[in-house]
């Protein structure tokens, strides 16, 4: 089977330096040939620790789609040239096979949420991306109180489902950016919508990132960028 | 305030907890123990922690400011039930002081 197969989608949330793709799982047919020809060894080891199926799908679904992109931008010829790890908080990060020309992608972050899976790819050393997908669901209205230290300005008025949603979704992101946990989630933002679906996200120590997000088919896919990864562990070392 | 929970209800809480992922992700109980990895081996996500802390803070009626506990959590991150349980121990058993055997206040970074 080759790669280009798979149905994957780019999203208009990235720039000049990040990339950003979408790929609905449920539409990923041959899952363990999938496996066997994106993943390395290593990963498939992985794979295979992973009991549930649908966490199998959702793992394999989020690295498929950072594998396609590294393809199309030729960073790689095959999937398995490459190797996402983790480091020690979790954070992903990318291994090239030895011998492969200049490297285009410095740090990648990876979501899966319900049909979706993504990727996000920034082709600069000195910036980090997060990305997040979730669900638009009536789950988020019994949380509201978990969001109550929070200020946000969106451009438009969004049913209380929505909000949320797009709230956690940018928080999440912007964790994932800073290479923090569910912990750094959980603190407090101020987030300014300042063009539509472009936001500022302040946070108590006064780290100021840029993100994005879209609405897609229920879901919110949010992206955060940044730029000083400041608090990324992973700036010297990693990527 | 704080105060100290006895063995029975540490037990009764990760039960609870045991009870609440089994409900929530649609997993068997007898699936779920002390090492059992709530997003690896159950399919959970970063939100079931928030809605496990909203769904503690409310049966116990802690007041305990959910950026406090996610500072908390940047120090002693979970992954596993046994962890997590853990975690809801000290929410409850310090409340609001949380952090201050830590060097930080509740208010904000020491």
């Amino acid at each position: 089977m080759p790669a280009e197969t798979v149905d994957v989608m780019t999203l208009p949330l990235g720039d000049e330096h990040v990339e950003v793709s979408l790929l609905d799982v449920t539409r990923m047919a041959e899952t363990d040939a999938t496996a066997t020809r994106f993943l390395t060894l290593r990963e498939r080891a992985e794979y295979a620790r992973l009991r549930h199926p649908g966490r199998r799908r959702e793992w394999l679904g989020a690295r498929v789609c950072l594998k396609t992109m590294l393809l199309r931008n030729r960073s790689v010829s095959d999937p398995t040239e490459c190797e996402i790890m983790k480091d020690a908080r979790g954070r992903p990060w990318l291994s090239f096979a030895p011998g492969l020309p200049g490297r285009k992608v410095y740090d990648c972050s990876l979501s899966h949420k319900g049909r979706f899976a993504s990727a996000c790819a920034s082709a600069m050393a000195d910036r980090a991306v997060g990305v997040d997908v979730e669900e638009i669901s009536p789950r988020l209205l019994r949380l509201a109180g978990a969001f109550v230290g929070d200020r946000a300005t969106f451009f438009r008025s969004r049913p209380p489902e929505e909000r949320l949603a797009l709230l956690w979704a940018l928080k999440e992101a912007r964790a994932k950016a800073v290479g923090g946990g569910i912990g750094t989630a959980m603190q407090s933002v101020t987030c300014e919508e300042t063009a539509v679906g472009r936001h500022r996200i302040t946070a108590g120590d006064g780290l100021q990132l840029r993100a994005r997000h879209l609405v897609y088919e229920g879901y919110i896919i949010a992206v955060c960028v940044n730029d000083k990864r400041r608090d990324c562990d992973n700036a010297k070392t990693a990527c | 305030m704080p105060r100290q929970l006895a063995d029975t209800e540490k037990k009764e809480i990760y039960e609870h907890i045991r009870q609440f992922l089994s409900d929530e992700l649609d997993v068997p109980l007898d699936d779920i123990g002390q090492d059992t990895k709530i997003i690896e081996d159950l399919k959970g996500d970063s939100m079931i922690y928030l809605e496990l802390v909203e769904n503690f803070k409310k049966k116990y009626d802690v007041k305990v400011e959910i950026a406090l506990i996610g500072r908390y959590l940047q120090k002693h991150p979970v992954y596993t039930v046994g962890q997590t349980a853990k975690v809801v121990y000290d929410i409850l058993e310090r409340g609001d002081s949380l952090l201050t055997a830590e060097g930080e206040s509740a208010g904000g970074h020491a």
